[in-house]
């Protein structure tokens, strides 16, 4: 006699059939949620306007071109918006994948000490000016902390040209403090108290110095990061069993976790760079979108991509306009949102996988 | 809006022809008229200053100004142009009493740092800011680039150009109060208010020449750090009061930050307290962290009130009146 069972027996095809849908249903929420970011701000702009800004941009109009309105809505809130779409996207999408690369719940973008290179970085050059850095941009500064503190971390957490998860683990959080600390030193010795706001800013992330002349190269290295990062879900899934799970499944786990840390480890200096630093995008939302799809990579990986930007931009949106007509940090609200999102996950059921 | 630059001649030409009417403008803005009608010098050539670096032009006199900064508030009402003020920014400073209400309910563009959209809304013909820090795109505020990308002018006093603070002199303010003259299309009234405070400067030099200077600590409470005058314009408004920072003279910067232990060894004769950080009982603060110096002894502490700070027009000069005073009380006997 048969085993019954009242379980409809789902299959590939309805699997894929379901992740398109709930895929097509994130990019009309995105969509949806850019529309938002751009109709909404410290100043009312009546909608229609926003939509005559827009089409005409889109379009070649010149109505409404050159005015405030268009200033506002075209050259400040679009790139914004934009530019948090490209950052919540990168971050969510690292954050799934090192949680898998290093088989750590804890891990986010940040775990290898690239936020604290970037930050100590920063730091000097806003401190001390450009000049102590050959003249550098704070962008282009912070982009080269980050790079240095990925090498150290990646040096200091291989033995034998392989790296071990945990030891990968506990050279960036041992290097974040070594930054952190170093970073506090630098605001310490500042004599003079604009400057060590600037830091704090800089530390606390902003999406505020997005232009058109600045989105491109972290949007374009979102999408190359993307598009290479989603063609590895199988191995994601394998490295996620262990390495010698991986290995019998024919995945060369050392080269693979070599080349996601140092994918994952750019696409987080560029964005850094940009955007200072903005905690628990990689941490919370990995993890939201795993309760709700279970812990396959082929599912969670461009769900994450999408739920990250929905939620950077929403945000955004809320920093612009919770003490509006200034801003809050975005930094300050992704931490006091993601903390209470994350003790919720935690307790629910489910939270297990 | 904007024009390219033009000769100086041109510049000097328009001034000649703004001090004409200037009588005019300053009559009407002090009976509070409509702004409009007080821009006579409009369409007498381009004006330019320069600010940080860069040329600020105009096309013509400035008929609407947000003010970053509140202090400098005063300096336009001072100019007779404080009815052109259209927005502020307080920047931890407001504007005098007596000013405030005929100043009216403004829109609020920021109180700390301006609201980057707040302020393009609003659209001024200008923004006169104090410091280039808080035009600097940090916190949500605007860049001077976005501000002139939307067609407005923008003035930041020298005094608060990214360049060594320790610079800055009391003397600077008439620089700047010509130059806000000049955007405003009221150098007459600039000419004037220059001539009134370099009056006060003049009668406070007479007043304390020959006295003893006093040796003083300017400290200001920032969270628990105290940060030290050690040079630049705090030191300049001291020692033009007729005190000595020779306690803690350094010309290469503006503060130093400072133990207890050293502010107490060096024992000045007078404390100019500004209490940055909120302070319950400021007098109190001081009598009980300095307790065995001179000044806590003598009572001689002064408390200078932030929402009187200005890096840049009036205010200096007054509070050069106002340090002298305590300093010197005796010479004010005879007024």
């Amino acid at each position: 006699m048969r085993p019954r069972s009242d379980r409809v027996p789902v299959t590939n095809a309805a699997k894929a059939t379901t992740l398109w849908g709930v895929v097509s249903v994130l990019c009309v929420v995105l969509v949806a949620m850019g529309a938002f970011g751009i109709a909404f701000g410290a100043v009312n702009i009546d909608l229609g306007t926003v939509a005559d800004v827009i089409w005409n941009r889109l379009l070649g109009g010149s109505q409404h071109i050159g005015g405030v309105n268009d200033q506002i809505v075209w050259n400040l809130r679009t790139p914004r918006v934009l530019l948090a779409a490209a950052v919540g996207a990168g971050l969510a999408l690292v954050g799934t994948v090192l949680q898998a690369t290093v088989r750590n719940p804890l891990a986010d973008p940040y775990v290898l000490g690239v936020s604290a290179g970037a930050g100590l970085m920063a730091s000097i050059t806003i401190t001390y000016g450009a000049a102590a850095l050959a003249g550098l941009p704070t962008s282009t500064t912070a982009f080269a902390g980050a790079l240095m503190a990925t090498v150290a971390v990646l040096w200091l957490g291989q033995r034998g040209g392989r790296y071990s998860p945990t030891r990968l683990v506990l050279a960036g959080v041992t290097l974040s403090y070594l930054f952190t600390g170093l970073t506090s030193f630098v605001i310490f010795r500042s004599a003079d108290p604009d400057k060590t706001r600037s830091v704090m800013f800089w530390l606390l992330g902003s999406l505020g110095q997005a232009k058109w002349s600045n989105i491109a190269i972290p949007t374009t290295v979102v999408v190359v990061g993307c598009g290479y990062l989603l063609l590895q879900t199988r191995a994601l899934n394998a490295m996620v069993l262990g390495d010698e799970a991986a290995l019998s499944l024919g995945f060369p786990v050392h080269r693979l976790r070599w080349k996601f840390l140092i994918s994952t480890s750019l696409m987080t200096g560029v964005l850094v760079a940009l955007v200072g630093g903005i905690g628990f995008v990689g941490l919370v939302i990995p993890h939201l979108v795993r309760i709700i799809v279970g812990p396959d990579h082929r599912r969670v990986l461009p769900i994450a991509v999408l739920v990250g930007a929905i939620y950077l931009i929403a945000v955004d949106l809320l920093c612009r306009i919770v003490i509006s007509p200034e801003e809050l940090p975005i930094g300050i609200v992704t931490s006091v949102l993601g903390a209470p999102l994350f003790l919720w996950l935690l307790r629910r059921k489910g939270a297990e996988r | 809006m904007f024009t390219v630059n033009t000769s100086s001649r041109r510049i000097r030409r328009r001034s000649a022809l703004a001090l004409t009417v200037a009588s005019c403008v300053i009559a009407m803005a002090g009976c509070g008229s409509d702004p409009g009608s007080t821009s006579a010098a409009s369409g007498q050539g381009a004006i330019e200053v320069q600010s940080c670096g860069r040329t600020v032009s105009l096309a013509k006199p400035a008929e609407s100004v947000v003010v970053i900064g509140g202090g400098s508030v005063d300096t336009l009402f001072e100019m007779g142009v404080g009815d052109r003020v259209v927005g502020v920014v307080g920047v931890h400073a407001k504007p005098a009493e007596k000013y405030r209400g005929q100043l009216g309910e403004l829109p609020d563009i920021g109180d700390a740092l301006p609201g980057r959209e707040a302020l393009l809304a609003l659209h001024p013909d200008l923004v006169i800011a104090e410091q280039g820090r808080t035009l600097s795109g940090d916190g949500g505020t605007p860049t001077t680039e976005q501000l002139e990308e939307a067609g407005i002018a923008v003035y930041i006093a020298n005094s608060g150009c990214e360049k060594n603070s320790a610079t800055n002199k009391v003397s600077d303010v008439f620089g700047e109060i010509k130059n806000m003259g000049a955007l405003l299309g009221v150098s007459d009234g600039a000419k004037t208010l220059n001539e009134r405070l370099q009056k006060v400067l003049d009668d406070v030099a007479k007043r304390v020449d020959g006295r003893k200077p006093v040796k003083v600590a300017g400290v200001t409470l920032i969270g628990s750090d105290l940060w030290v005058n050690t040079g630049g314009l705090d030191v300049d408004i001291a020692e033009l009061a007729g005190g000595s920072n020779s306690l803690f003279d350094d010309p290469s910067e503006e503060f130093k930050i400072l133990s207890k232990e050293e502010i107490t060894a060096a024992n000045p004769e007078a404390i100019l307290f500004f209490p940055s950080t909120t302070t319950n009982d400021p007098v109190g603060f001081v009598q009980q962290t300095f307790p065995t110096t001179d000044a806590v002894k003598n009572d001689r502490i002064l408390i200078v009130n932030p929402d009187t700070a200005a890096r840049t027009g009036v205010r200096p000069v007054y509070e050069v009146e106002e340090f002298a005073r305590f300093l010197h009380p005796e010479a004010f006997k005879q007024e």
